[in-house]
């Protein structure tokens, strides 16, 4: 197999994520789409493995650490969301603005 | 406690320079050098040295450091302890002067004395005159210092060495020798408030009256007269230097006797009188004759015990009547009370004026025949400096006995022909007639005060004759006529109850405004120009440069909207951008 088709699916997946994080509101979505980013660098380290053949697998060694990074980021931002929705109750992250620059007039 | 602690000391520290001077009295004349230091080819070091003219001064600066300590006991006993502290720091300061053989030892004595001439003056720092005269004092002197300075390193440098002893006016060529005593006079000029420098000493008169006294007599403007008579072999190896002296000698001793005789304050009259026998010194040393140094360092010790008498006579003054100017004086002299009251003071200050006067028998007088006895044998040979002094000298002799008498009559004497009625000082006084003084507590001051009287005006008399009278009768005769013809008219204005006094004496021939306006004013111009350049040039630029930050960092905050994803997408477009970057210049 090619490695253009594999390197172009992924940066469909990668491309699809950076649009869910920018443009979703939903707080959810945006962690999923960080793992279809996440995911999309997965194939990269998979399909680079099998066309260098380097024989220590480094990329597939690679995907296991990113899984195992990623399952450690969904459960940090789980308990994130979680909290929003406790304190703000709702899980929009356009209207969490808490850290917006309050506009003053005093200039020093 | 620590005052008592000082006072002890001031007074022990004394008595201990008297007897340093007895000791070294009559022995060889010795030095020694110590800490020196070796500077490229030159020796750098403290040196001390003994000889007679170490010997003289050392017993003039302890009598009158003895005797000022001991009137202070009963002058200043309610005043801080650093007053005795500073006294006894003044008297060490010129104890150094004397003594070194290093020019540099020297200068140290010699500044320490203009610091605590600084503090002394300024010692009532309550009242303005006193600290603006402190501070002129301190600056005047300090002008002159520079060159003092700069002398020492000429003279040093041209010699090859910094000791006094071993400074050879052959061995320098002439003109490093005349600009390095030229440079050495404007430090003695200044010290010793001759003209052009002249202001301070006048206007130190706030300060307390036995710091007068010892600044006058002992310490302070007699280190200059010391000074060109320590290095006469150097100064006199210049006739560029002494001929300057001489003219800067001339016009001081009129000028100031001038002044002195339309000034209305004790204090002030006497000031002035003392830059005026200054000058009779520095004009006896410019005549480059032994018998002229001899002159000068006999008037120099005679002057030491009449005008520390005086000043310290003026002090009982301020301290029984609580002023000294004429015009207060005047309240208690017109109901005949002041000289019955301070008769131990009258008798002691007559005996005071009369040697500053140059009364026959009393001991400024033989002083003074002595310089114009010198000064006559120098112009008899011919010279043309000799005969500038001694006309000056002469004139100021008549001028002396002028505002002496004055002085005298005015403060002690009812007018006879007015008979309590208005003189020239009642018509001066607001309050002459308002305020009945209290006359009935008016009492001469302690003994303590009144003990160094005294001892200084027996000092007055006596020590006319320690060094064996030698009276040329013809010029006796004529120094006596010209006490007469100066004190007739001040009897005569006295008894007519006028007192004249031409404004620009008064004015003190306006010195003072010209300084002002020559010197003060454009440094005072100056200082605003330099701060209105700080604060409104170079302060723009700088407040300029922190608004722009302000102004920049109003613009970013606005970026901070608290939106997550606003700043993801940027943190994504300048990666992109880094990337489209990156591949473009890569290729």
């Amino acid at each position: 197999m090619p490695l253009i088709l594999p390197l172009l699916l992924a940066v469909v997946l990668f491309c699809i994520g950076v649009y869910g994080v920018l443009a979703r509101r939903n707080a959810i979505t945006l962690l999923m789409s960080f793992e279809l980013m996440l995911n999309a660098v997965n194939l990269n380290l998979v399909a680079f493995d099998a066309w260098r053949l380097d024989g220590l697998a480094t990329g597939q060694t690679l995907a296991v650490f990113v899984i195992t990074l990623a399952a450690a980021e969904i459960g940090l931002g789980l308990a994130i969301v979680l909290l929003l929705f406790r304190t703000h109750g709702h899980v929009d992250a356009d209207a969490a603005r808490d850290l917006v620059e309050e506009e003053q007039e005093s200039a020093t | 406690m620590i005052a008592t602690v000082w006072r002890v000391a001031g007074v022990s520290f004394s008595l201990v320079v008297v007897l340093c001077a007895v000791l070294l009295y009559g022995s060889t004349p010795d030095q020694a050098a110590f800490l020196n230091s070796q500077v490229g080819e030159l020796t750098i070091g403290f040196a001390v040295r003994t000889d007679d003219l170490t010997v003289l001064l050392l017993a003039v600066v302890g009598v009158i450091a003895t005797c000022v300590q001991v009137y202070s006991l009963g002058y200043l006993h309610q005043r801080p302890a650093s007053y005795h502290a500073l006294v006894t720091l003044f008297t060490a300061a010129m104890v150094i002067v004397v003594i070194s053989d290093s020019l540099f030892f020297l200068l140290i004595g010699w500044e320490v004395m203009g610091a605590c001439s600084y503090l002394l003056i300024g010692h009532y720092w309550e009242r303005r005159d006193a600290r603006s005269g402190a501070v002129k004092a301190f600056l005047m002197t300090r002008l002159g210092d520079v060159g003092f300075l700069f002398g020492i390193f000429v003279l040093g440098l041209g010699a090859g060495t910094f000791r006094i002893s071993q400074l050879d006016p052959a061995r320098i060529s002439p003109g490093v020798l005349t600009t390095g005593t030229l440079l050495l006079l404007v430090g003695v000029v200044g010290k010793s408030a001759q003209v052009p420098l002249q202001t301070w000493l006048p206007d130190a008169m706030p300060g307390p009256s036995p710091v007068s006294a010892l600044i006058h007599a002992a310490t302070m403007v007699a280190a200059g007269v010391f000074l060109i008579a320590r290095m006469y072999d150097v100064f006199a190896a210049s006739t560029t230097t002494l001929t300057v002296l001489a003219i800067v000698a001339c016009v001081t001793m009129l000028f100031a006797a001038l002044c002195a005789s339309a000034a209305l304050e004790v204090k002030r009259v006497l000031a002035w009188s003392t830059v005026s026998q200054l000058a009779l010194m520095f004009s006896a040393l410019s005549l480059r004759t032994a018998d002229g140094r001899h002159a000068a360092l006999f008037h120099l010790v005679t002057h030491a015990a009449f005008k520390g008498l005086l000043f310290l006579c003026a002090g009982v003054l301020l301290h029984q009547v609580g002023s000294a100017a004429f015009v207060v004086l005047r309240r208690y002299t017109r109901r005949g009370r002041l000289r019955k009251a301070l008769r131990v003071t009258f008798i002691t200050m007559t005996i005071g004026l009369a040697s500053l006067a140059g009364v026959p028998g009393f001991a400024g007088f033989f002083s003074k025949d002595a310089i114009i006895e010198a000064a006559w044998e120098h112009a008899r040979d011919g010279s043309t400096v000799g005969w500038i002094v001694l006309v000056s000298v002469c004139l100021t002799a008549a001028l002396t006995a002028f505002y002496c008498v004055r002085l005298w009559l005015w403060v002690f004497f009812r007018t006879p022909a007015l008979a309590g009625g208005i003189g020239a000082f009642e018509a001066d006084d607001a309050l002459a007639d308002l305020d009945e003084p209290d006359t009935s507590k008016l009492r001469d001051a302690p003994w303590l005060m009144l003990a160094p009287l005294v001892l200084l005006a027996i000092g007055a008399i006596v020590l006319g004759y320690v060094d064996g009278v030698h009276l040329n009768w013809a010029i006796g005769l004529i120094s006596t006529a010209l006490v007469v013809l100066g004190a007739l008219p001040a009897y005569s204005l006295w008894r007519r109850g006028a007192d004249p006094r031409p404004v620009v004496l008064e004015r003190e021939f306006g010195v003072d405004p010209a300084y002002r306006g020559l010197f003060v004013v454009p440094v005072r111009r100056l200082a605003k120009l330099t701060v209105a350049g700080d604060r409104d040039v170079l302060g723009g630029y700088v407040s300029a440069a922190g608004r722009t930050g302000t102004l920049v960092s109003q613009g970013f905050r606005r970026l901070q909207t608290g939106n997550v994803q606003t700043y993801l997408t940027a943190a994504v477009i300048g990666v992109v951008a880094l990337a489209v970057l990156a591949g473009v210049i890569g290729s």
